[in-house]
C-alpha cells in the first residue's frame, strides 16, 4: 500500500464475473418457465450450454472481452461464441411460447441474453 | 425515448458553466472563452481545462503525459479538491515518491495533497484492469464516499490492452461514466500505431479522439542532423519537446505548437511557441 495515499486495489461495490454469470444462469431458468418446465425440454446437455452462454454474455457485456478471449475462457470455438452472442432473442422467445415450431438460433445464447436484460432492468428500476 | 428529446431552450438549466480547472501549467492560458467588451468580442482565458471536460493526453512513450497528469492531480489536490487517480501502468507505491518530489519542487503543500488524492491501483492485479465494469463500480464507490470531482486515468490505453478492437467501446464507457458522475477528467493515452507521432489519431485510432471533449498531443524530437540544429537552434543530441491542443469541443483554444521542458523534478514547464524558436533565416 502507498504510504500516505489512500489506495484501493481490489474491486469495491461490484459483483464478480462468477457471481453475475450465476445470476444470469438462474434467471435463465425462470425465462424458460421455471425448473419444472425445464424437464419438458428433455435435454440435460443443455445445462452446460446455458452455463457457457451465461458466461459469454457476462464476459462480453461486463468485462468487454473479445470473442477470442471468451472462446479461450470457455474452451469453445470463436464461432460458438459468435452464435451465442448473436442469437435472436425474439425468435427464441416465440419458440418457447409455442408460437414457432423450430428456430435455427443458439437457444441457450438467446435465453441467457434475455436473462441478462431482465437482471439489468431490475437493477436500474 | 421521450427523455432523450430536448428543446434547445430547455437545456439552459442543465448546461454546465464554462470555467477553467487549473493544471498548474501554461495550458491554463491556452483554453479561452470569448466575451463582449466595448462592442467587440475578446478572448478571455479560461485559466484551466474546461470544467467537466474529459481531455485525452496522447503521445508516444516518454513525452511527459504521466508527468502532466500527475501535476494536474497535485495542483488540484493542493487547492483542496478531491482527486481520484486511477493508475493502470505504474503500481501505486511508485506514485507516492514521484508525486512528493514534484509537490516539493512546485512549492505545494504535500501534507494537504496526500489526503486529497485517492488512488485506485489497477496496475498489479487484473481484477480491475481487465474488468471495466468492476473498475467503474470501484470508481463510483470512491466518488460517492470521497466526493471526488477530478479523475485521472493513467493510462486509458492499459484498459484495452490486447483487445484494441474494443478501444472505442471502452473509452466511450469511461467517458460516459465520468460525465454521469460530473467529473473533470484526464485520460492518458499511449500512442503506438504507425500514425504520425504528432497526431492524435494513433491513440486508439481516429474514433477515440471523437469521443473525448478535447485532445492534448505531446511529442518529442531528437536533434540529430545539421538541419535540426540550424532550424531549432538546439545542440546535437538534445530533445525538442512539444505540446499542443488538438481540438476541444467545449472551449476555444490556442492551436499553436508550444515547446516545453521536463524539469529535474519531473514537472512540465511550457516555455514558448515553436514558431518563436525556429530559425527561419536563410
Amino acid at each position: 500500500m502507498s504510504e500516505g495515499f489512500e489506495t484501493i486495489s481490489t474491486p469495491k461495490g461490484s459483483e464478480s464475473i462468477d457471481e453475475l454469470a450465476e445470476k444470469v444462469f438462474l434467471e435463465s431458468i425462470k425465462v424458460v418457465g421455471g425448473l419444472r418446465n425445464l424437464i419438458n425440454y428433455r435435454n440435460l446437455t443443455w445445462l452446460t450450454s446455458l452455463a457457457e452462454a451465461a458466461y459469454a454474455v457476462v464476459l462480453k457485456n461486463e468485462a468487454m472481452k473479445t470473442n477470442k478471449q471468451i472462446a479461450e475462457f470457455l474452451g469453445v470455438t470463436e464461432n460458438t461464441v459468435r452464435n451465442i452472442l448473436s442469437a435472436d432473442e425474439q425468435k427464441v422467445k416465440e419458440f418457447l411460447e409455442g408460437k414457432l415450431e423450430e428456430v435455427n438460433e443458439h437457444k441457450a445464447g438467446a435465453i441467457a441474453k434475455l436473462a441478462y436484460k431482465h437482471i439489468k432492468e431490475k437493477s436500474t428500476s | 425515448m421521450k427523455e432523450h428529446v430536448h428543446v434547445l431552450a430547455d437545456l439552459k438549466n442543465v448546461s454546465p458553466d464554462l470555467f477553467g480547472i487549473p493544471t498548474g501549467t501554461k495550458l491554463d492560458e491556452m483554453f479561452y472563452t470569448i466575451e463582449e467588451k466595448d462592442g467587440r468580442f475578446v478572448r478571455k482565458p479560461l485559466n484551466g481545462i474546461p470544467y467537466k471536460a474529459i481531455i485525452n493526453v496522447v503521445g508516444v512513450p516518454d513525452t511527459g503525459k504521466s508527468l502532466l497528469a500527475e501535476q494536474f492531480a497535485l495542483y488540484q489536490a493542493h487547492n483542496d479538491y478531491k482527486v481520484m487517480f486511477v493508475t493502470v501502468e505504474s503500481p501505486s507505491q511508485f506514485l507516492y515518491g514521484s508525486m512528493k518530489l514534484k509537490a516539493e519542487y512546485l512549492g505545494l503543500d504535500f501534507e494537504k495533497i496526500k489526503n486529497n488524492i485517492i488512488v485506485i491501483d489497477a496496475a498489479l492485479g487484473d481484477e480491475l484492469r481487465d474488468n471495466p465494469k468492476a473498475l467503474m463500480d470501484t470508481m463510483a464507490y470512491v466518488i460517492k464516499e470521497k466526493k471526488t470531482t477530478i479523475t485521472v486515468i493513467d493510462s486509458i490505453t492499459g484498459l484495452y490492452e490486447a483487445k484494441e478492437v474494443m478501444a472505442r467501446q471502452i473509452v466511450r464507457q469511461f467517458f460516459n461514466f465520468l460525465k454521469k458522475w460530473n467529473q473533470t477528467g484526464m485520460f492518458v493515452s499511449q500512442k503506438r500505431s504507425s500514425q504520425g507521432a504528432e497526431t492524435a489519431e494513433a491513440a486508439g485510432g481516429l474514433a477515440v479522439a471523437h469521443i473525448v471533449d478535447g485532445t492534448i498531443v505531446m511529442d518529442k524530437k531528437l536533434i540529430e542532423t545539421k538541419w535540426d540544429i540550424n532550424l531549432y537552434n538546439m545542440p546535437l543530441g538534445s530533445i525538442l519537446r512539444t505540446i499542443r491542443i488538438d481540438g476541444c469541443r467545449l472551449a476555444g483554444h490556442d492551436s499553436k505548437t508550444w515547446v516545453f521542458e521536463i524539469t529535474e523534478a519531473g514537472t512540465i514547464k511550457i516555455k514558448k511557441p515553436l514558431e518563436q524558436i525556429v530559425n527561419t533565416s536563410k
